[in-house]
C-alpha cells in the first residue's frame, strides 16, 4: 500500500488531484488529509482590515463617483505627439540644411572666364606674387 | 407635472440604486482589497485599485442596455483582477516608485488578535503567509492570479476558469506552475511541523 506523499497531498488541495481509493481504506493518509486542511484554513484566514480605512476608502469611491476626475488623455497624447514631432525635427532638419550658394551672376563669371583666358600666366601663381609684394 | 414626475422618479431610482451599490460594495469590499493587496504586493495600489475597481463596475452597471448578472461576485472579481493585472504590466515602467513604509502596512492591515492557547501558531501562519506572499513575485501574472484565487479565495478551477476567461485545462497548468516555483514555502506552510506528530 502506498501511502500519499507531499507532492500528492498539495496537489489535492489546490484541486489538481482527485481523491482515489487508497484515501478510502488509509487511515493514516485520511488523517492527514484532515490535518492539511485544519492547516490551510488557518493560514488563508483573512488578517483583519482596521475600520477605518475602509471607511475611508469608500468614501473616495463616493466622491469620485460623484465627481468623475478629468480625464486627462487626449492632453497626454498631444503632449507625447509634440514631443515626438520635436524630436523628429531635431534628427531630420540637419539633413535639409542647404550649403552656401555662391552668388555670383552670370556677368561676372564670364568676366573672370575672360581674364583667366587672357592671362599669360595660371591663376595659382597669383598669390605666390603676393609673398614678394612689399 | 408630468415632466416633474418623471425626474423624480429618476433621480429616486438613482438614489434608490446607489444605496444599494453602497450596501454591495461594503460586503465585498473587504474581500476585493484583500484580494487586490495580495496581488499587488502593495497597500496604496491595492486601495486605488479597490477604488477603480468599484467605480468601473457601477459605471459598467449604469451603463444603458447593461444586462442583470448571474453572479456579481464572480463578475466583480474578475474585474478587480484585470484591474490588478493592467496595474502589473505599468508596473514594469515604474520601477523608481518606493514602497510604502511597514508600519503604515502594519497599521492597514492588522491582524487577528493572537491571543489563546494557538497564539504560536498564529504568529507562525502570519509569519509563513507573510513569505508565501513576497514569493508570489516568483510567478507569472496569470500564475499569480491563479494562485491567488485558488490559494486565498478557495475558488475552484472551474470558477477561476470563468473569472479569467481561460479553459480549466489552462488554469491548472498555471496553477501546477505556481505550485512548482512555490515548493519552498508551501512545504513550510503546510509540512513543517508534521514530524512532531
Amino acid at each position: 500500500m502506498k501511502h500519499w506523499n507531499e507532492d500528492d497531498f498539495q496537489k489535492w488541495l489546490y484541486g489538481l488531484k482527485e481523491e482515489d481509493s487508497h484515501l478510502e481504506t488509509c487511515g493514516e493518509c485520511r488523517v492527514e488529509m484532515e490535518r492539511l486542511c485544519l492547516a490551510r484554513q488557518g493560514v488563508i484566514a483573512a488578517p483583519e482590515v482596521s475600520e477605518e480605512f475602509l471607511a475611508a476608502q469608500r468614501r473616495n469611491i463616493h466622491t469620485r463617483l460623484n465627481h468623475p476626475s478629468r480625464n486627462f488623455v487626449p492632453l497626454r497624447w498631444a503632449l507625447s505627439a509634440t514631443m515626438l514631432a520635436v524630436v523628429v525635427a531635431g534628427l531630420t532638419l540637419p539633413h535639409f540644411r542647404k550649403s552656401p550658394v555662391s552668388l555670383t551672376n552670370d556677368e561676372q563669371l564670364y568676366s573672370d572666364l575672360a581674364a583667366m583666358e587672357q592671362s599669360s600666366e595660371p591663376k595659382a601663381i597669383q598669390p605666390l606674387h603676393k609673398l614678394f609684394e612689399k | 407635472m408630468g415632466a416633474m414626475a418623471d425626474r423624480l422618479e429618476v433621480s429616486l431610482d438613482r438614489e434608490t440604486s446607489t444605496r444599494e451599490f453602497s450596501a454591495w460594495m461594503t460586503s465585498e469590499q473587504k474581500r476585493i482589497f484583500l484580494l487586490c493587496k495580495r496581488m499587488l504586493q502593495d497597500i496604496s495600489e491595492a486601495d486605488s485599485a479597490t477604488q477603480d475597481t468599484f467605480i468601473k463596475a457601477w459605471q459598467s452597471l449604469n451603463r444603458p442596455g447593461s444586462k442583470d448578472l448571474d453572479n456579481p461576485g464572480s463578475w466583480l472579481t474578475r474585474i478587480a483582477v484585470n484591474t490588478c493585472l493592467d496595474r502589473l504590466r505599468s508596473r514594469r515602467w515604474q520601477f523608481w516608485k518606493k514602497r510604502p513604509a511597514q508600519e503604515d502596512e502594519e497599521n492597514i492591515l492588522r491582524l487577528a488578535a493572537s491571543s489563546g492557547p494557538n497564539a504560536e501558531d498564529q504568529i507562525f501562519a502570519a509569519e509563513i503567509g507573510g513569505r508565501l506572499q513576497s514569493a508570489l513575485d516568483k510567478l507569472s501574472l496569470r500564475q499569480r492570479a491563479v494562485f491567488a484565487l485558488r490559494h486565498y479565495e478557495d475558488r475552484s478551477l472551474a470558477d477561476i476558469a470563468g473569472i479569467l476567461d481561460l479553459d480549466v485545462g489552462t488554469v491548472k497548468v498555471h496553477l501546477f506552475r505556481a505550485i512548482e516555483k512555490l515548493r519552498e514555502e508551501l512545504h513550510d506552510l503546510y509540512f513543517r511541523d508534521r514530524g512532531k506528530q
